[in-house]
């Protein structure tokens, strides 16, 4: 398909602009009067100037840190107990946690949450899992270097992260030296990172690996150690030499097919599941052009397709499906950590990808049983409950606690209004569309007699507002 | 890389059958136990009627312009129905074989339960992780195919003493293979590996010979057997079937049943 099939498509849209691109530049509605009083181009603007929080966080205080730190873990595992072992494992499990609560607070609170959307594309692209890693200052270093760079030159931001050590210990390359090769980080560096299957040849991989033969953690980034390093001549995308991992991916960088890649997953993560083509290799060349500074790209890319009608071409994820109600009922003290859950069953674990591939998107968000689990949560949270009655697998004692907590929940509307123009204000927020036939349905739960400032009001309104967050409109963008 | 790439495809074939599964039932690493929640399917139970009405319109309805809001759609359908017949076979069956408490054998009890509970699904596909062992293999295999291994040892017993075992063939396969030459602690990716192929009335032997370990296409094993013609087998044989129709051209494998 291409884009000017897709864009006959959405003309039928009536959401409101403004919350579909709040929406989709962050996580919930909450942009809207800033995109709408600044206009899109200073939104994006003051988005990219957004300040980078730089400080350790507490929960960190504890950790191990430096290459020392970790030395003296790993003599100490030695001799304590396993009882020791398993305390140490789960501090460390515990902290993790924390490192998600934080990062969350971060979207949810933070004035432009572009920078944490970007944050985020990135963390899906470059994905460092905790598990795999198990080193927590690691993870948040990876986690910086993303947030600072979100906006940033995307070969600058391959080099610093193919030389994290949270990247190193993920995809092996600590394995990885000259008499016992290990080539997964230089298969993903060309598959997953940059140009994609079909774009390089397996001695690509195999020489690229020796090319990074040897490097492994170091105090703050990764680091080359001298006598398992490969210096040997070799062929890498057709170019003869010695290469490290910058001369590797300024090679890399050089090919022709280097932009596009990351230009279709732009587009799939903000607007499009099934991006055109067209408009892959369109953004791609404007890449190429701007020396792969991101900042132009988002700019064009945001301002070019805000012009178009394309609501409804995008699944929710379960981030902006939860924030969203959050946002829309007013629910100010929910409980992080069941948010955390919550995204963990909905298949979108931060710092907890299945694999290096990442989160896929598009359809793999929605399964039947995760379509129930969005329809329970919206009646738990419309019904001011708090979710933890569907965390199934309720490991964390911290959950149970805020078992059948009932917070107060409210909606916003126009009681100057009837049911026709609060039905219409709702779903300009709500869906991304609308048919007749929903029309009948809302209007048998807001009936033409219906007072906006009767007593109960605003429950009628809740249950309106209930029966369009489990429509399957709802859940797209 | 750290893909998942160890599958295990479990069906139920009953004979004769044209029809091509009319559910596919797949317990996936986000299988989070909405099947067993403590408020199952509110949405069945709590609007039914304004739902089905809905469902049943765009059962009709020609599909909108939109593939994503057609997909979601799809899903909304199916979760009235999957749920109502999901229900009913589970108020038919119960556990009486204890499996695992993993993963794995989790998946493999509740599919167990939809079998015995005579779900309308002809297949069911569900899978376990953590099989890329570019480093640490000796351990993470030790562990995964103990687990993989208590898990089919369970839901085999619980096919046999059901008396379902001759109608249910289980297919255990993997995605991809692993280099013949240890990279030190781990292996990086190769190609061919070894596919189960369990219960359903299968003659039970080994097909095919041991790969030649001293003849190697650039390290990686030489496959001897098409993947692609034992799922040939199982569609013509278990399914009535013909793979050319989906575009498996190649000849199904003769002897596996």
């Amino acid at each position: 398909m291409n884009s000017k099939s897709l864009n006959a498509i959405f003309q039928s849209s009536p959401m409101n602009k403004a919350t579909l691109w709040s929406l989709r530049l962050g996580f919930s509605n909450k942009e809207v009067h800033k995109i709408e009083s600044l206009g899109l181009e200073k939104f994006l603007e003051n988005s990219f100037k957004s300040k980078v929080d730089t400080i350790i966080p507490a929960f960190l205080n504890d950790s191990p840190k430096s290459l020392e730190d970790l030395k003296k873990l790993r003599q100490n595992r030695k001799t304590i107990s396993a009882e020791a072992i398993r305390e140490m494992v789960k501090k460390e499990n515990q902290v993790s946690q924390e490192m998600k609560v934080w990062w969350i607070e971060k979207m949810i609170s933070d004035d432009f949450p572009l920078r944490e959307k970007m944050t985020c594309f990135w963390h899906n692209h470059f994905v460092a899992t905790f598990q795999k890693v198990k080193v927590n200052h690691w993870i948040f270093q990876h986690n910086q270097i993303l947030r600072e760079h979100a906006f940033g030159n995307f070969k600058t931001l391959t080099k610093k992260i193919v030389q994290s050590n949270a990247i190193v210990r993920y995809l092996d390359n600590v394995d990885n030296r000259r008499d016992k090769i290990n080539e997964n980080l230089s298969r993903e560096l060309l598959e997953l990172f940059t140009l994609g299957i079909g774009n390089y040849t397996e001695n690509d991989i195999k020489n690229g690996a020796k090319g990074l033969a040897g490097l492994g953690p170091g105090e703050n980034a990764a680091q080359y150690r001298k006598f398992i390093e490969d210096n040997e001549t070799i062929t890498y995308l057709g170019k003869k030499g010695t290469f490290k991992a910058d001369a590797l991916i300024d090679i890399i960088f050089e090919q022709k097919n280097a932009p596009y890649l990351i230009t279709r997953k732009i587009l799939k993560w903000f607007i499009y599941d099934n991006p055109p083509e067209d408009l892959v290799l369109y953004y791609g060349d404007y890449l190429r052009e701007v020396d792969f500074e991101m900042q132009p790209l988002l700019k064009k890319i945001f301002i070019e397709e805000f012009s178009k009608n394309t609501g409804g071409s995008k699944i929710k994820d379960p981030l902006v499906f939860i924030l969203q109600l959050k946002h829309e009922l007013h629910i100010d003290t929910i409980n992080t950590r069941l948010l955390n859950t919550f995204l963990k069953q909905q298949g979108m674990d931060l710092f907890g990808q299945p694999n290096v591939k990442g989160w896929n998107g598009g359809k793999e968000w929605l399964s039947s049983q995760i379509y129930v689990q969005r329809h329970n949560t919206a009646d738990l949270l419309c019904n001011g409950k708090a979710i933890s009655r569907f965390t199934f697998n309720n490991d964390d004692p911290l959950l149970s606690k805020n078992q059948n907590r009932v917070s107060k929940v409210s909606i916003d509307f126009d009681a100057s209004g009837t049911n026709k123009t609060i039905i219409a204000e709702l779903q300009d927020r709500l869906l991304f569309q609308m048919n007749e036939e929903m029309q009948v349905d809302f209007e048998t739960v807001l009936k033409y007699d219906f007072n906006p400032k009767s007593e109960g009001a605003e429950n009628a309104v809740l249950r309106l507002f209930n029966a369009m967050v489990k429509l399957p409109e709802f859940q797209l963008i | 890389m750290n893909r998942r790439n160890f599958l295990t495809l479990t069906g139920t074939f009953t004979g004769g059958s044209f029809l091509l599964p009319q559910f596919l039932h797949a317990f996936g690493t986000r299988s989070n136990l909405a099947l067993k929640g403590e408020e199952p399917h509110s949405i069945t139970v709590k609007d039914p009627n304004r739902y089905k009405i809905r469902s049943d319109k765009e059962k009709q309805a020609v599909l909108s312009a939109n593939p994503q809001l057609d997909f979601v759609r799809k899903i909304a359908h199916s979760v009235v129905e999957g749920s109502e017949d999901i229900q009913k076979a589970l108020s038919k069956s119960t556990s009486e074989v204890s499996y695992p408490k993993t993963n794995l054998g989790k998946n493999l009890e509740w599919i167990a339960r939809l079998v015995k509970g005579n779900l309308n699904s002809k297949v069911y596909y569900t899978s376990q992780n953590g099989y890329d062992t570019h480093d640490n293999q000796l351990n993470i295999h030790h562990r995964n195919l103990t687990e993989l291994n208590d898990a089919l040892a369970g839901f085999y017993k619980d096919m046999k003493q059901s008396n379902l075992l001759q109608n249910v063939t289980v297919v255990v396969f993997s995605e991809f293979g692993r280099r013949v030459k240890d990279n030190g602690n781990g292996t990086d990716h190769g190609t061919a590996a070894p596919m189960f192929v369990i219960g359903g009335n299968t003659k039970g032997k080994v097909m095919g010979t041991n790969p030649d370990l001293s003849q190697l296409n650039n390290g990686d094993l030489i496959h001897k057997i098409d993947f692609r013609s034992v799922y040939a087998g199982l569609l013509t044989d278990k399914l009535n079937f013909d793979p050319q129709l989906i575009g498996i051209k190649n000849a199904a494998i003769q002897g596996l049943f």
